[in-house]
């Protein structure tokens, strides 16, 4: 390219000061971008690359962060190059805002809860552009056009707790492109949101991008949001840049073993047609064939019948129930031996709730489980409390599962304890051979949750499910918040329990990919209903629900060579399962469009 | 110093939450000043508490009326020595304080502890198990917090009588709900954490959550609360008996010490000055005491705290 | 519209537990008509006062009787107030309304109150902002300070401090009385400070929760000016637990005024509870916590309902 860059980053060094040494968050940093593209700047978690764009607009100085080295150079508006670690507060205000925009992660939370849609858009004018009153407001209905929110007027006078969360980040994006910045840095626009939801907020992004020419630096964890999006790719790990070229270069011909390593642990959906079973994930030095397969019986072992589980809204002068959220309703799946069964949907789609009335961590309003020849419901409260012996959770939070206050060896032990099976250093021994089972250290067991990180707590969490020996586990989006490497990992481990010790898992998750990877069968759900349900192949490959058509098509595709720009740029509006009270909502009828392949009716 | 080690941005608040072992808080306390302070002076005001026998310098009840009124630092009749100074039937002032402190600080103490056990206890309970139990108890504890506290005080006090156990007894019946409030909220909070979840999944009984989960979990505010209550008791006791409906005299309570020297306010301003002045050191230090357990134990800012080369 | 009538039907509830626990209790401490009487009193005219009274009637008909009285705001007569000579057959010439003597020392109390708090209120919340749009700096560091003062304080202590000072060496101000607003400074200033440091203390933490979160970082971002974030974004969001604490110190003020009015001879409330209390006038007793519990619902009540202008997440009335 022979464009001047817009921003030049050299020998970035970012440190925050600790406990004992300063940790350097960032370090020997450098790149460019130009004006008009978009650079997708890619790591897990730790790899500095937040950080980096906070450096630029001298954010991580609220922070306690500090720069020590390096330069971060901008052409301004009027043509003049500014160092960015050397401006004064006074030029970044007029910077922020104004020539640099940003969009953030989590777009409920970025908004002032008290104060109004239109009264933040038009802040950034006020202070810019010095605009006032009406033209405001006249420029502030613009950019929601510009965006494309519905009924724009009406949203100016709404609360960002009146908005869904894909149009507050619509509302985000309108506020930081209010003064039409040259650059756009969009930290994880998207990670928060749903993929339905996703899709059209990454299309908005590119549609923005042509129009308005500004530049986008774009931060994820995600390589397929790389491959949709980015024209160049800047990858950091540790603090450090270990790669950087072209979207097409990295993707197909990526040099550094990190960044193969990452490639390789994404799990690219589509690519399991043809097999029946799920597959192992590939890691480094590991191409994906398993040893042992697990291969489904056909005898039952969970058998769910018409679930339904309903919150009640209270209100009125007596607080009395005036509507219902169905967040489960009539909902049936059977789920057998040795056998994985996906629930996938999006958020609020009733997935989890369905799970913990399972194992009766909320109870269910209606239906029935049987589990081998157990009527879980009708069981009292001790003889359920022992038959947690042979269902399992692992939950999807790696931080929160684990309590902080006692030694793995203690978490890991409670079970034998709570069901009081074994005592003395029996308990140690029992729990030492699980450790090994899930690949963690004997010596890990005197140590707290806090030394570990999300990987290794999300194993003990593991071990601690199969120290009873369940034959049951629901795992509750068990690898959603695991960097993708590592989510591999855990991800394999799962898989060769599985085979080896004969266990069924339902296996919660709103990835696509990763459903498609580990299921035998899958169930979608949608709004407190399974719309469509059927073996893996039927489900990826055989989509019948439009909802479940939807949800395959918006998921990002690792391949820059094929983008979906044609997306709809505006946003579905989602219909909400909360009822008045005392709605009867019709039970769910289901077509048979081959064997065990269920369409819901209508 | 070798070069730091490269830890991931992002990671910083969980690479710092490794545990703090009892050192780091010595450390701490040591590291800053004003909290050491408070920390001596309330170990010696309990040492003086327990040992009042044997390190007052005068009885407490030893009149000497020819030493009426001497001003602090004064030699008394027969050469006695009285560090600030004596009251109008020539006691030792100083020696007054220490057994006062007997009274007010373990009123507030005990105050503290009963209100406490009750609290904590319906209030983890309550916020843990819900339904008609939690909704009968917090009705409870809001239409009391809704009272006013202070006349509801003298009004029982008027009609017990007061003294010693009636103060400690209505003191608990006025604050127990503070600590019902705080633990139902945060076995509330816990409740829906995952690794409560979790433990039930794994078959614990609903007692061993509470008080083995969640509990160990919640204890921080729950002490910082408690420091900061035995303040608000001392207070208290001292007003009520200011007022005449607290401590009975002989029992020399602080508050007391303050209702006798007003009379002479005009001409020996000590005998008001210094048990005001006992009362608000012995609150002062409680607070600060508390404010630091709540800085140390508070996940995001307790590095500041205990971090050694980047203090203030 | 219905929270603010289910919250009003519980605060009525709380009001007539209220009195009806000063009745029991006051029944508790022994026979009425010799605590009116006093001592001293013959046999024949505690009779003669027990019929008049309705006290041989049973237990439950006096307190039917006695929580009908109230609702029409009959709260009885005072034992000690406004009487002189052995009562009469006309009861009503005992002495004078109770009701009406407590309702005479309101506006002294509201005063010093009102001046307190619109001492303590500004102070308080500046000095909070403050010390958290500084986290750790000298300003800080002596906002602290004082806001621990002001909580450690014992309040009569502080008012006698004052008044030796300033009333007494100094001779500027009154030691005590009502009058001129020379005579409210020094107790409105012993009764502000806890809630200066109460509040002070609230706003800093609040403040502080409010400027880590995620839209401060969003309003930077956007290039608005410290300050401005510090006022107009974070402080609205911190309200709600400034303005609770403002209403539970209010409350604590209106009893709290007990040990000021005291020693400062202030003649509000607190001074009549106070003399009431030593004097044994029970239904003098019964009206001035009747009427004090009162205002404290009032301003439990005007608490709630501000919540709704400053937040509008806060949606009265529906618990999910």
């Amino acid at each position: 390219m022979t464009l001047e860059p817009l921003v030049s980053i050299e020998s970035l060094r970012v440190e925050f000061p600790s406990k004992d040494e300063p940790v350097v968050a960032v370090k020997d940093v450098g790149f460019e971008i130009f004006p008009g593209e978009i650079l997708g700047l890619v790591g897990e978690s730790g790899s500095g690359k937040s950080v980096t764009s906070q450096a630029l607009m001298q954010l991580t100085k609220f922070s306690a962060g500090q720069v020590t080295r390096g330069s971060l150079n901008f052409v301004r508006r009027d043509g003049s190059n500014t160092d960015l670690r050397h401006a004064d507060e006074q030029q970044m205000r007029d910077i922020r805002g104004n020539e640099i925009g940003m969009i953030f992660q989590e777009p409920m939370v970025a908004l002032n809860p008290s104060l109004t849609i239109g009264w933040q858009l038009s802040e950034g004018l006020r202070i810019h552009r010095g605009l006032s009153g009406k033209s405001a407001r006249r420029r502030s209905l613009e950019l929601l056009r510009k965006v494309r929110i519905p009924e724009p007027a009406q949203r100016l006078r709404q609360y960002p707790h009146e908005l869904s969360g894909g149009m507050c980040q619509r509302v985000v994006i309108a506020m930081a492109l209010a003064c039409e910045p040259r650059l756009l840095i969009a930290d994880e626009p998207t990670t928060a949101l749903d993929v339905t939801v996703q899709a059209e907020i990454l299309a908005l992004i590119a549609m923005l991008r042509r129009e308005t020419g500004a530049a986008i630096l774009l931060i994820t964890h995600d390589m397929a949001v790389v491959a949709q999006m980015a024209d160049r790719v800047v990858v950091m790990y540790r603090g450090q840049i270990v790669e950087h070229g072209s979207v097409r270069q990295i993707l197909h011909r990526p040099e550094h073993d990190y960044t193969r390593t990452l490639l390789a642990a994404v799990p690219r959906i589509g690519e399991m047609s043809g097999y029946s079973g799920p597959r192992r994930m590939r890691t480094a030095g590991n191409s994906g064939k398993r040893d042992k397969e697990a291969v489904s019986g056909r005898e039952r072992l969970l058998d769910v019948r018409n679930l339904t589980k309903r919150f009640p809204v209270r209100g009125g002068l007596l607080g009395r129930t005036i509507a219902n959220v169905h967040a489960v309703e009539d909902v049936s799946f059977v789920v057998n031996v040795n056998e994985t069964l996906s629930l996938v949907g999006e958020s609020g789609s009733g997935k989890s709730t369905a799970g913990n009335c399972i194992l009766r961590l909320e109870e269910p309003d209606k239906g029935r489980i049987m589990f081998k020849e157990h009527d879980l419901l009708s069981l009292s409260r001790p003889v359920m409390r022992s038959m947690r012996r042979e269902m399992q959770v692992v939950f999807q939070d790696p931080y929160g599962s684990l309590n902080p206050q006692l030694r793995l060896l203690d978490q890991v032990a409670e079970p034998i304890r709570n069901h009081k099976l074994e005592t003395g250093t029996a308990v140690e021994d029992r729990v030492a051979s699980i450790f090994k089972k899930v690949g963690m250290p004997r010596s890990f067991l005197r140590r707290y949750p806090s030394e570990l990180s999300g990987g290794q707590r999300q194993r003990v969490a593991i071990a601690r499910s199969l120290i009873l020996n369940p034959s049951f586990i629901v795992a509750d989006e068990a690898v959603s918040s695991l960097d993708v490497t590592i989510q591999a990992q855990v991800l394999n481990l799962m898989m060769d329990l599985q085979a080896e010790l004969g266990l069924s898992y339902l296996f919660i998750s709103h990835d696509m990919a990763v459903v498609e990877r580990v299921s035998h069968r899958v169930a979608v759900m949608y709004q407190g209903r399974i719309v469509e349900i059927g073996s893996r192949s039927s489900i990826f490959e055989d989509p019948r629900h439009d909802y479940t058509k939807s949800l395959l098509a918006a998921v990002p595709r690792m391949n820059p060579d094929i983008r979906a720009e044609a997306m709809a740029v505006t946003s579905a509006t989602v219909e909400s399962p909360i009822r008045p009270a005392g709605y009867k909502p019709d039970p769910c009828r289901y077509d048979e469009v081959s064997p065990d392949h269920l369409v819901l009716q209508g | 110093m070798s070069s730091p080690a490269v830890i991931p941005g992002d990671e910083i608040a969980a690479s710092l939450d490794t545990r703090t072992t009892a050192r780091d808080y010595l450390w701490a306390i040591f590291g800053d000043r004003v909290t050491l302070f408070a920390f001596a002076y309330l170990v010696v005001l309990v040492a003086f508490t327990v040992g009042a026998e044997f390190l007052a310098p005068h009885e407490a009840t030893g009149l000497n009326l020819r030493d009426r009124l001497l001003p602090p630092g004064a030699t008394g009749s027969k050469g006695a020595f009285y560090l600030l100074g004596t009251d109008e039937l020539g006691r030792d002032l100083f020696s007054r304080l220490i057994y006062g402190a007997r009274v007010s600080v373990s009123v507030g103490m005990l105050g503290a502890v009963v209100s406490c056990f009750a609290g904590v206890i319906t209030g983890l309970t309550a916020g843990y198990y819900g339904g008609l139990y939690e909704d009968v108890v917090m009705r409870l504890v809001d239409g009391m917090l809704s009272l006013p506290s202070m006349l509801v005080a003298l009004f029982i006090l008027f009609v017990l009588g007061g003294g010693y156990g009636n103060l400690i007894l209505v003191f608990s019946v006025l604050h127990w709900m503070v600590f019902c409030r705080l633990s139902r909220g945060l076995a509330l909070d816990a409740r829906s954490a995952t690794y409560v979840r979790a433990a039930k999944a794994l078959g614990a009984s609903g007692p061993r959550i509470v008080f083995r989960h969640i509990l160990p979990n919640v204890m921080a505010p729950i002490i910082v609360l408690f420091t900061l209550e035995i303040a608000i008791l001392i207070l208290s006791e001292a007003s009520l008996s200011f007022l005449g409906f607290g401590v009975r005299p002989p029992d020399p309570s602080w508050g007391l010490m303050i209702a006798d020297g007003r009379e002479h306010i005009r001409s020996a301003w000590w005998l008001v000055t210094f048990p005001g002045l006992a009362i608000f050191l012995t609150a002062l230090s409680l607070n600060l005491v508390a404010n630091w357990i709540r800085a140390v134990t508070d996940p995001v800012q307790r590095w500041r705290w205990l971090s050694r080369d980047v203090r203030r | 519209m219905a929270y603010y009538l289910r919250r009003a039907g519980n605060s009525l509830l709380l009001l007539l537990l209220t009195v009806s626990f000063v009745f029991i209790a006051g029944r508790m401490i022994g026979d009425p008509a010799l605590n009116m009487l006093g001592p001293g009193a013959s046999e024949v005219a505690l009779e003669k006062l027990r019929r008049a009274a309705g006290l041989n009637d049973p237990i439950w008909l006096q307190y039917i009787r006695y929580v009908g009285n109230l609702l029409t705001g009959d709260f009885g007569v005072s034992y000690r107030f406004g009487y002189s000579v052995l009562p009469s057959e006309d009861l009503d010439e005992i002495g004078q309304p109770v009701i009406d003597i407590v309702i005479e020392r309101l506006p002294a109390t509201f005063l010093l109150a009102a001046v307190a708090m619109g001492v303590a209120v500004p102070l308080g919340v500046l000095m909070g902002v403050v010390a958290a749009a500084h986290p750790r700096s000298v300003a800080d560091r002596i906002v602290t300070i004082i806001a621990l003062a002001g909580v450690s304080v014992v309040q009569f202590w502080l008012g006698l401090m004052l008044i030796v000072f300033f009333a007494v060496q100094l001779g500027w101000l009154p030691t005590g009385g009502y009058g001129g607003f020379h005579h409210v400074i020094l107790p409105a200033l012993t009764l502000a400070a806890r809630p200066i440091g109460r509040i002070a203390q609230i706003t800093r933490s609040a403040m502080l929760d409010e400027m880590s979160k995620p839209y401060v970082v969003t309003a930077r971002a956007k290039g608005v000016r410290e300050w401005q974030i510090v006022f107009v974004h974070a402080l609205k969001n911190a309200a709600v637990p400034i303005i609770t604490m403002i209403g539970d110190e209010l409350s604590a003020l209106l009893t709290g005024a007990i040990l000021v009015e005291k020693i400062f001879a202030w003649p509000g409330i607190g001074l009549l509870i106070i003399d009431s209390l030593t004097r044994s006038d029970l239904p003098l007793i019964q009206a001035s916590i009747a009427v004090v519990a009162t205002l404290v619902v009032v301003v439990n009540l005007m608490v709630d309902f501000s919540y709704r202008l400053v937040n509008p997440r806060i949606k009265l009335g529906t618990r999910a």
